[in-house]
């Protein structure tokens, strides 16, 4: 809108200066116009009076042609100058021919053409006549003789010349389509000189500029009514575009934006120097050799390029631009990993980025014909384009690194048992398929976590219910079992009835180690613990077995230190434990064998170890202290397999180890606590 | 003389065994199998003991147990499957002189029917004429100046060894001596291995006083540090 105001008001300027009536500039032909009437005016006058010899009027005539030349900005050149080179302009002119009789004579002419007086058949290309024949003009038009629309301009005022001229004719013919002429003078250059051919330029292109200045300015107004009109999706409009343009490659938007910013860098330029100078440059000075005048006319079709172009990229600026690459695009193309091609699309987007700038920068180099003003000011925004480049790189590049620590550091979370954390990553990121592909991983983990503890307190449950309900039968078959054995039964009743009893028995052991192992297992263990002489310990044990010692076939032979050695521990279970390991012992030798029992220290442990030779063989690789693992799995007597496993729970209760080691036939039972240091 | 002994639990077989036991024994039993018929009973007959089930149904025995409390004074030992301390401190608080799980060994049931009976009947009367200097410790009872250990009322048969030790023990109720200290004060001189020596007097002494030898109640073990009798609820 603002573009189509400027050429307007321009002409009204001018026309105010000339005094021209501003409807003129809509005439199609320029051969209506009243410039043109006003130079055929002069012209006339000025042959007719060349002819007439009237030496006085030359000098007038001379001035009025100098002063149409300026006025058409065809003549740069002082009157001085003028003066000297006039006849030959006239003469070389062939937009305007003329031809001068006097008395019959052809005496002043500027073509071998004879123009034809009547008009019938104007030369070619040439559509407008003009006869004079001493008394009387004639317009000839197109071929035929009628009143020129506007023909009593061609009357009274300066066309009379008061009296007739005898004996002088004077035909003018002016071209159609005026035809500029070029002139090579040492002052200037190369210059065109035809004053109609300047006045056709001006009026067309003024004629165009109005024309599109108006056709704007209406566009504009319509527009301006429909953005306030539809006010309200202008956002959604705003977006629209945005999506549009972010669609486009970015290599593309550069190379328009350098075009767009080449022009408008080349338009300030020119202005810059027509305001430098205050005056309409017959050459387009500083910039470069254009030939012929460069108006802002004929500038307007680039001017509105330019600030549409700049227009886009800056609301191309305000959302986010860069994000479609031709450099990327293809880069994306090869295969791999989501993280790979995005890593190269960006590298690979930086790298166009750089290159582009580095080929705008040869060019700018090369571009000799432009001033270092230009090319410097030019050379700074690529320099700060390339940074921008730069910095778009390196802040993708971070983000990118953010992301994959935040995921790395995810993985790290989960692997230290955080399974309740929530998603690494936005669902904008780049890497957020991984994230989620993480996040499921994690629930993943949490629920089978629950199933497992779920299990878990369920069988505990179940043991230690389990255990109460059998408790209740095995009292009456104890009871009774030992009544009949106290019955004087006849064999083999009474071997029955022993038999029964001492089954009886041990199955109440096995339900007890059942509930303790349940127990032991929950953590529901209360432990007390006391600072304790381990040595002393084993020896108390030792002797509380004294008996079964003593029957058993196996020899016990002892290493136990005579001083203290202090550790802390439950006393009660550190006692059960022992009493295990060493029954076991006395139980499962090989009859005749020897059982090693030791106690040694060694950086900050004491350790006390149960040596055995097994009776039965021994298969390598079983976890004894497993609950329901036997060293023998045939033998059906003897303990239930829950013994050493209810020992490692004692054990590790106190805050203990205890392992076992097979070698071929050899049982080693090995019970580590850390030594207590603290002074009773 | 027949004392009539109250078993009440609600599954009628143990009752039955349990009568068998003690009418083996020689006492009178009546038998219920709730703890409302329980408290009839108490209330109609002259009972001297009872033997009560905690999972009853109509009236549990740890209720019943406390209402009897409110009216009569006699033992009442607790019958339960459950053998967690807590089940433990819960019954013997809320009145009941002995707790017993299932299953049980009938011989240290028996046995504690005997001690319960005889402090009831005896001690009671021994309250009466205790002389000074009597350490009383639950069912044990020590003359420090005849050198006389009773237990339930009925004077324990001890060497001069076992003598020395229980003499020592009670003197320091709920004190543990190492083995060491004990063969010293009572041998006069150092040990090689105590442990084993004491051990056999300790266990001597156990089959001797203890309701159940194989789990003592009195003379304990401190694992790891030595040996001393436990001081029992009560006692000063």
């Amino acid at each position: 809108m603002l573009g189509g105001l400027v050429p307007l008001a321009s002409h009204l300027k001018s026309c105010a200066e000339k005094g021209t009536s501003p409807a003129e500039a809509f005439q199609p032909d320029y051969q209506e116009t009243e410039e043109f009437r006003e130079a055929v005016r002069v012209y006339f006058q000025a042959i007719t009076e060349m002819v007439n010899d009237s030496a006085e009027d030359a000098e007038s005539f001379l001035t009025a042609h100098y002063a149409l030349l300026r006025a058409s900005q065809t003549y740069e050149g002082t009157f001085a100058d003028f003066e000297g080179e006039v006849f030959q302009y006239l003469w070389r002119d062939s937009n305007l021919l003329y031809d001068a009789y006097l008395n019959g004579r052809r005496r002043y002419y500027n073509t071998e053409l004879q123009l034809d007086k009547t008009g019938e058949s104007p030369p070619e290309g040439y559509c407008f006549l003009l006869y004079f024949d001493g008394e009387q003009i004639h317009f000839y038009r197109d071929n035929g003789e009628w009143a020129l629309r506007g023909s009593s301009a061609y009357r009274g005022g300066d066309w009379d010349s008061g009296n007739s001229l005898e004996g002088v004719e004077v035909v003018l013919a002016a071209r159609e389509t005026p035809e500029p002429v070029w002139e090579y003078t040492a002052a200037s250059g190369s210059v065109q000189t035809s004053v109609l051919f300047a006045l056709y330029d001006a009026h067309r292109a003024r004629f165009f500029a109005l024309r599109l200045g108006i056709g704007l300015f209406a566009a504009g107004i319509v527009l301006l009514a429909l953005s306030l009109w539809m006010r309200a999706s202008r956002r959604a409009a705003k977006e629209a575009v945005r999506g549009l343009l972010a669609r486009f490659w970015w290599e593309g938007k550069i190379l328009f934006l350098a075009a767009g910013g080449l022009l408008t860098v080349l338009l300030f330029g020119w202005a810059a120097a027509r305001a430098g100078t205050g005056d309409a440059p017959t050459q387009a000075a500083a910039l470069w050799d254009w030939p012929g005048e460069v108006r802002l006319y004929d500038l307007l079709p680039a001017v509105l390029a330019a600030f549409w172009l700049c227009f886009f990229a800056a609301f191309d600026l305000c959302g986010r631009p860069w994000r479609n690459s031709f450099a990327g695009w293809f880069a994306g193309r090869l295969s791999g990993g989501p993280f790979e091609k995005r890593m190269r699309r960006i590298s690979a987007a930086f790298l166009a980025g750089v290159l582009l700038t580095a080929v705008l920068c040869v060019v700018l180099w090369e571009a000799e014909a432009l001033s270092p003003a230009i090319r410097l000011i030019t050379g700074a925004l690529l320099g700060v384009g390339l940074v921008n480049i730069l910095y778009i790189y390196i802040r993708c590049c971070r983000k990118l690194s953010r992301e994959v620590s935040a995921l790395t550091g995810k993985i790290a979370a989960i692997r230290a048992g955080d399974f309740a954390g929530e998603e690494a990553l936005p669902p904008g990121a780049a890497l957020a398929g991984a994230s989620q592909d993480l996040q499921e991983i994690q629930q993943g983990f949490d629920a089978a976590l629950d199933e497992r503890m779920k299990s878990e307190r369920m069988k505990i449950a179940l043991i230690a219910n389990v255990s109460h309900d059998l408790k209740t039968p095995l009292t009456s078959i104890l009871s009774y079992a030992d009544l009949l054995c106290g019955e004087e039964l006849p064999e083999p009743a009474g071997d029955y009835a022993r038999i029964l009893r001492s089954k009886a028995l041990r199955l109440k052991d096995m339900v007890q180690d059942v509930f303790e192992v349940s127990k032991a297992a929950s953590g529901q263990l209360p432990v007390t613990l006391e600072r304790i002489d381990y040595g002393k310990l084993i020896r108390q044990t030792l002797a509380d077995m004294a008996e079964a010692i003593e029957e058993s076939p196996v020899l016990i032979r002892e290493q136990l230190p005579d001083a203290p050695v202090l550790i802390r521990a439950d006393g009660q279970r550190l006692y059960r434990v022992f009493q295990n390991l060493i029954q076991n012992a006395l139980q499962y030798s090989l009859p005749g064998s020897r059982v090693y029992i030791r106690l040694e220290m060694e950086e900050g442990k004491a350790a006390a170890s149960v040596k055995n030779t097994s009776q039965a063989e021994l298969k390598p690789g079983t976890d004894y202290t497993e609950r329901f693992v036997r060293g023998d799995e045939s033998r059906t007597d003897g303990g239930s397999g829950l013994g050493l496993s209810i020992a490692r729970s004692f054990t590790e209760a106190c805050g203990g180890t205890l392992s076992i080691e097979t070698d071929g036939d050899r049982f080693t039972a090995i019970v580590e606590f850390p030594l207590d240091g603290t002074a009773s | 003389m027949k004392e009539t002994i109250l078993v009440v639990d609600d599954d009628r077989e143990i009752v039955r065994a349990i009568a068998i036991l003690l009418e083996k024994e020689g006492y009178a039993v009546l038998r219920a199998y709730d703890g409302l018929e329980a408290l009839q009973i108490v209330s109609e007959q002259d009972v001297r003991l009872i033997i009560i089930d905690v999972m009853m149904p109509k009236l549990d025995g740890l209720s019943a147990v406390m209402r009897i409390r409110e009216r009569k004074n006699l033992p009442i030992i607790v019958l339960s499957a459950r053998s967690e301390d807590t089940d433990k401190i819960l019954g013997l608080s809320i009145g009941a002189d002995d707790y017993v799980t299932k299953p049980f060994n009938p011989q240290e049931l028996a046995a504690r029917v005997r001690s319960h009976l005889r402090r009831y009947l005896s001690l009671g009367g021994i309250h009466a004429r205790r002389p000074d200097g009597l350490i009383v410790n639950g069912r044990l009872a020590y003359d420090p100046e005849e050198r006389v250990l009773r237990a339930d009322g009925e004077p324990v048969r001890l060497t001069a060894t076992e003598t020395k030790i229980v003499d020592l023990l009670m003197r320091n109720l709920g004190r543990v001596f190492p083995a060491e200290e004990i063969y010293r004060r009572v041998w006069e001189e150092e040990a090689f291995a105590p442990e084993n020596t004491v051990m056999v007097h300790i266990r001597r002494i156990r089959e001797k006083i203890e309701l159940n030898p194989r789990a003592p109640e009195y003379l304990k073990v401190v694992w790891g540090i030595g040996y001393k009798i436990e001081k029992m609820e009560g006692n000063p």
